[in-house]
């Protein structure tokens, strides 16, 4: 059993649900990201959000993984300040959902001001409706640098506990930064970019497993949905414990979401797939 | 599980489990400089393979994955960072290129 805590499952095909059953996964969360191209309107975000708080779960279902949906508007679309602030309208009637756990991936792309404006934005309503928050963090050069900059605007914020927030795509340069703030962190396991499942391992060797998940982050680019239960027989190849598994892919996962009370990973029975057609 | 560092795994058995992937590894690595060192220059740009601050910045991290300092890995990554600290005015489109472009 395992759960996979990020991925983008409105990229991927039924299939991919299928095998991701066949590993033995329960349940996953899908953050609001940027789907590859920029959406003209807020009605855009509007039928995304009812995607994902809709269409998504009935998909999951039908192969008895319990889905569940972080809201927001991301930072790649986030630039035009404006159009950002219209999208984050819409965000409270989509926290009412039953299977939304929070504000996420919220974050930073390129660093900017704006992006760091409507992360904070983020961070208000976060607080106002007391969710759980999700943080994408930057790629590659940006990363060090973007994940300073959010680790500052919350504590600057003051009003989120370190425990309810995760802090997404840690490397080895900030992995160290993000827990000793008593942040929770991720580890996305990809085949170029982020973490490979060896490094890892190696990450959880050298900083312990103590608020640390790993997710796939499945989703339209050079990604793997099975990356998770790939990593686990990393893990058991590298002499970790069956224990030691279980804790990375489904007891810390488990922690952290159950402080949502629309997270679930009981038992669901698979239905028959009810795809709208 | 202990924050020690400390893999399970011998020096032996992991030098076993992972040698031949980052052997293969290597080869491709090598294979790139060679074959960027190969093709011709676009035009305008300096014949040398070196000046391209993302080649620049790769033989760079392999300097320091050879200097037999513990935390390769994440000294590399640190190489690679934006040095910067102040939000930038605006967005410089929406990917990010692999290193800084001063590096």
């Amino acid at each position: 059993m395992y759960i996979d805590p990020h991925v983008h499952m409105v990229s991927r095909t039924t299939d991919d649900y299928a095998r991701m059953a066949v590993a033995g996964c329960v349940a996953i969360t899908e953050p609001a990201f940027w789907a590859g191209f920029d959406r003209g309107s807020p009605e855009g975000f509007h039928d995304y959000f009812r995607q994902l708080t809709e269409t998504e779960p009935r998909r999951a279902a039908a192969y008895g993984i319990r889905h569940h949906a972080w809201i927001c508007i991301n930072p790649k679309e986030a630039e035009d300040h404006a159009f950002a602030r219209d999208v984050m309208q819409l965000i409270p009637q989509f926290l009412q959902r039953p299977n939304v756990l929070g504000i996420g991936e919220i974050g930073l792309n390129r660093n900017s001001r704006t992006e760091l404006a409507v992360f904070e934005e983020h961070l208000e309503l976060a607080a106002r409706f007391d969710t759980l928050v999700l943080v994408h963090t930057p790629h590659l050069e940006d990363k060090r640098k973007g994940t300073r900059l959010i680790l500052d605007a919350i504590r600057n914020q003051g009003k989120l506990r370190p425990g309810r927030v995760l802090i997404d795509h840690v490397e080895e340069h900030t992995v160290r930064s993000v827990l000793d703030a008593g942040f929770w962190a991720g580890m996305t396991l990809y085949p170029d970019t982020k973490c490979t499942a060896a490094r890892a391992v190696d990450i959880i060797e050298m900083h312990g497993a103590d608020r640390l998940w790993i997710n796939s982050a499945g989703d339209w680019g050079h990604s793997d949905p099975l990356a998770v239960p790939k990593a686990a027989a990393v893990m058991r190849a590298r002499g970790h414990t069956a224990d030691a598994v279980r804790r990375i892919t489904l007891e810390n996962p488990r922690v952290f979401l159950r402080q949502s009370p629309n997270f679930s990973d009981a038992p669901l029975r698979p239905t028959a797939p009810d795809l709208g057609r | 599980m202990q924050p020690d560092g400390l893999p399970p795994l011998d020096r032996e058995q992991l030098i076993q489990l992972g040698f031949i992937e980052a052997r293969g590894r290597v080869l491709d690595i090598a294979a790139f400089l060679d074959r960027v060192q190969r093709a011709a220059s676009a035009p305008g740009v300096p014949a040398d393979a070196l000046a391209d601050d993302r080649v620049r910045a790769l033989c760079e991290a392999m300097r320091l994955a050879l200097d037999g300092q513990p935390e390769r890995a994440r000294r590399i990554l640190e190489h690679w960072s934006d040095a910067t600290t102040d939000p930038a005015a605006h967005a410089d489109g929406k990917a990010a290129r692999g290193v800084p472009r001063t590096a």
